[in-house]
């Protein structure tokens, strides 16, 4: 019986299950599933196809610099992650963006950047193993990580380290001797020379043709090869865990159990060893509704910033003047992680910085709502307080708002209602950005 | 808004350029160019004299600590150079530095030209080198970096894990609900290095641009950074993600106003370390903040492509950032501050073909301050001719070592319980010059 209730999803807990496995749903959009049985629910985020990025317009203007590039994109990303129609596939994207650390400071070129963003988006959803290929063996990672200048009898150990560490198998499974056979496996995969914006290649002539040994499968590896070694019987099942362990990590609480770790990574690689299957494996396993994973993590900054973006209707102006300098100093930009590692679990981004910046945006909104007269914010601020109060934090996206909230944001627009609009607009749109509740709904 | 991070962009520059790769001889025109700047820096030394000597009596205050951790791994071999011939001549052609252009420490090594104002306190006797230092010798970015800041009685930290060893300082004191900036970060997240088992430091960043809070002269936002702070105080021990949110907020806007000074003039020197220093020696001077560790991070020094070159630039800001810091504090709070600059790890005595080296093992700590027994090397130079199993000059100090002298006798703190092993004190700290202040046994 307790399981049956439980079955019937709360608009609130629609909201929660599109925070985590996608970019949030507006309170109208969670109050339409309600008669949504969970696996439809989960079905519906993670079936839907990923819809690409359409190429930033700066990419073709020949005028446009990198750092002009490099921000389109990022704040074109972010844009699309707003409105995108496969919100699930977005959000797996980037969760591989994170697990993929890559930084665009040291690779530098924005095309790279645009495609390893494509690889993300056409291959999260498929077999890890082919994700894996047209990640790590392109372009961005090869000079992220200086493959590029490991040469057969001149290894660089940079890649094959994070390829085991980070990537796939994780810290334990692996030795130094890997390290150095996973190195010479890589050797020979370069980028173009010529042109670094074009697909990485392969140079026979500095490839290591040798034989290699591999976590104990020897053989003449080369880059495809070692990778099918690290996802074949010697490496599936550390890497599986290792997966299931970093999404379950983001998506529910930290430190799951090894019963959680391990039954996910079974359904992951009893699914065909695709995001897919990672991803539904987590939204339907029973712990990810337990009060546990609903109250355990805040939304990111780029979730709040997509959110507000989203949820208000924004410009793209507010994005890329406001939302892309306040991630930056927030510590949580897009194609700039701070390390191979990737970013902090949620909590870990979150500190006086990035509550400072996060406020910041929401009060540049507000500025945009009041000075564009923008209809529906108009017609909140003339309703009375608690209706007010009510339908700003509706629009904010949140579904169950804490009686705290609701008499807070209330008594912020009865002080001030009778003062004039500027304090008035604080009042309605301030109040509710800085409740808690905006930050990490219940 | 952060600064740009043009050291980084720099070092990047030579390996967007790859075609002036060619092997023994990166990039040397534009090296050589970076020779010239660096004499000039060497006849200017930008605080020469400024840091007060040390009185005769012990500095009256609480003893400051800033840590610079040189994020990805410094080339020890390269800060520090043998002045003579040596095997390096073989096994590091490319990398090894003019030994013309080497400032001379007079025991047959030299130090790297970007760094005239730490050779210039070596010659005052307030920098302290220790050589051949090094944790565990795990070649990890992350595992070795864990390793620094957790300083625990095993690699992994035993029990300590997932703490920092400034973090359990901080520990130690009750009233750290009162004294939140007791230590800070000023690399926007608050690093494992200050994350205690009953708290934890602070994280900021060199600008106040979004400060929400600092200005209450406005009646309507001044009430709502009122409820923010009555929602967040409702929510103490409230665990949930709801809680711990309401909490940063309240934490948020009560910063915002204490910190508002620490920021003005703003900061903007082009180079992240510089600006981290220059807010460091502000955080420490204003005694009202209860300040007395800062943490900085600069990088990238994981070179394994073109390293002299980068490293000449990467040395050259840690350089002025260190005559920031210094130039920057009031003469009676130097007298009182400690500087620790480490990396997570050295790196290997062979240069790689990309004209730069892989990840290593032992490296050079530096320790400086008026209260510094300096002008000395404490333990070994990093060996030239003997390696590790992995091609690097072995370990021959612990970090435990290292940092347990620091905790110990410039903190004040129990290294033994700080660390859950003892440690042995390296003496590199003048007798008598540790800061008396109220807390003291």
């Amino acid at each position: 019986m307790v399981e049956n209730f439980r079955q019937v999803p709360s608009p609130a807990e629609i909201s929660y299950l599109w925070r985590r496995a996608g970019f949030g749903i507006s309170v109208a959009g969670a109050e339409a599933r309600t008669s949504w049985t969970w696996t439809q629910l989960v079905d519906e985020l993670v079936d839907a196809p990923a819809v690409p990025l359409p190429r930033p317009a700066s990419f073709d203007d020949p005028r446009a610099s990198s750092a002009d590039r490099e921000k389109d994109l990022t704040v074109s990303w972010l844009c699309h992650m707003a409105t995108t129609p496969a919100p699930g596939a977005e959000k797996l994207a980037w969760f591989f963006h994170n697990h993929f650390s890559c930084s665009i400071r040291k690779y530098v070129h924005p095309h790279l950047a645009l495609r390893q963003l494509g690889a993300l988006q056409a291959g999260s959803q498929g077999p890890f193993r082919t994700l894996l290929e047209s990640v790590v063996l392109d372009s961005a990672m090869l000079l992220f990580l200086d493959n590029h200048l490991n040469t057969t009898g001149r290894t660089n150990e940079n890649l094959a380290r994070e390829l085991l560490e980070v990537f796939t198998v994780g810290t334990g499974s692996f030795t130094q001797a890997d390290v150095a056979d996973v190195a010479r496996s890589l050797t020979g995969r370069t980028i173009a020379w010529e042109d670094p914006a074009l697909p990485a290649t392969f140079a026979p002539h500095l490839h290591d043709h040798g034989t290699k040994t591999v976590l104990g499968r020897t053989g003449a590896f080369d880059g495809p090869g070692v990778l099918d070694v690290l996802c074949g019987d010697a490496g599936r099942w550390p890497l599986a865990r290792r997966l299931a362990t970093r999404l379950w990590t983001q998506w529910a609480y930290p430190r799951p159990s090894t019963a959680v770790v391990d039954e996910i990574a079974l359904r992951f690689l009893g699914g065909g060893a695709t995001g897919r299957a990672l991803m539904r494996a987590v939204l339907q396993h029973p712990a990810f509704r337990s009060e546990e994973a609903r109250s355990a993590l805040p939304c990111t900054p780029v979730e709040v910033a997509v959110a507000l973006h989203r949820n208000c209707e924004l410009p793209r102006t507010n994005v890329d003047v406001h939302h892309y300098p306040a991630l930056r100093a927030a510590g949580h930009l897009p194609f700039d992680p701070p390390n191979v590692g990737g970013w902090p679990d949620a909590r870990g981004l979150w500190n006086p910085m990035s509550w400072w910046t996060m406020a910041s945006i929401h009060t540049y909104a507000m500025v945009h709502l009041r000075d564009q007269g923008v209809p529906w914010y108009a017609q909140i601020k003339g309703m009375e307080p608690f209706a007010a109060a009510t339908a700003m934090l509706r629009r904010l996206g949140i579904a169950a708002p804490t009686d705290e909230t609701v008499f807070a944001v209330t008594a912020g627009i009865v002080a001030r209602h009778a003062t004039d609009q500027w304090g008035l607009d604080h009042a309605v749109f301030l109040a509710a950005a800085l409740a808690p509740d905006t930050l990490a709904p219940v | 808004v952060l600064p740009a991070d043009h050291t980084y962009e720099q070092a990047l520059d030579a390996l967007s350029q790859p075609l002036e790769v060619t092997p023994g001889g990166v990039s040397r025109r534009r090296f050589l160019q970076g020779l010239g700047a660096a004499g000039v820096l060497a006849a200017s030394p930008a605080f020469a004299g400024r840091v007060a000597a040390a009185p005769g009596a012990p500095p009256s205050g609480p003893p400051n600590l800033v840590v610079f951790t040189l994020g990805g791994g410094n080339d020890g071999l390269s800060t520090l150079q043998p002045s003579g011939e040596t095997l390096l001549d073989w096994i590091r052609p490319n990398l090894l530095l003019p030994r013309a252009a080497l400032l001379p420490l007079a025991d047959g090594w030299g130090m790297h030209p970007a760094l005239p104002n730490l050779h210039a306190a070596w010659g005052r006797r307030e920098l302290a080198v220790v050589g051949s230092v090094g944790a565990s010798g795990n070649l990890s970015h992350f595992d070795s970096i864990a390793e620094w800041f957790c300083a625990g009685p095993t690699p992994s930290g035993g029990a300590l894990a997932g703490t920092g060893f400034l973090g359990r300082w901080l520990d130690t004191h009750d009233d750290f609900a009162d004294a939140p900036l007791r230590a800070v970060s000023l690399t926007t997240n608050v690093p494992l290095l200050l994350i205690g088992q009953r708290t934890a430091g602070c994280g900021l960043s060199t600008g106040s641009g979004y400060m929400i809070g600092d200005d209450r002269s406005n009646a309507v936002v001044s009430d709502l950074f009122n409820g923010v702070e009555v929602l967040g105080d409702r929510a103490i021990g409230d665990a949930s993600a709801h809680g711990f949110v309401a909490r940063l907020g309240a934490t948020s806007v009560r910063l915002a106003a204490r910190l508002g000074p620490a920021y003005a003039p703003p900061v903007s020197t082009g180079s992240a370390m510089v600006d981290q220093a220059t807010v460091a020696a502000r955080f420490l001077n204003d005694a009202s903040l209860g300040c007395q560790v800062v943490h900085c991070s600069f990088g990238s020094f994981d070179l394994h492509v073109d390293l002299p070159l980068a490293q000449f630039a990467l040395l050259g800001e840690l350089d002025r950032a260190v005559g920031a810091l210094f130039a920057g504090l009031q003469p009676d709070v130097a007298a009182r501050t400690a500087l620790l600059v480490h990396s997570e790890f050295g790196r290997r005595t062979w240069a790689n073909p990309s004209a730069g080296a892989d990840h290593g093992t032992a490296s050079y700590a530096f320790v400086m301050g008026p209260g510094v027994d300096g002008g000395r090397v404490y333990g070994e130079h990093l060996a030239v001719d003997r390696f590790d199993a992995y091609g690097s000059p072995p370990i021959t100090v612990r970090h435990l070592d290292l940092l347990g002298t620091i905790m110990g006798d410039w903190m004040g703190a129990d290294p033994a319980s700080l660390f859950g092993t003892p440690t042995s004190s390296l003496g590199l700290f003048r007798a008598g010059a540790r800061p008396r202040h109220a807390h003291d046994p």
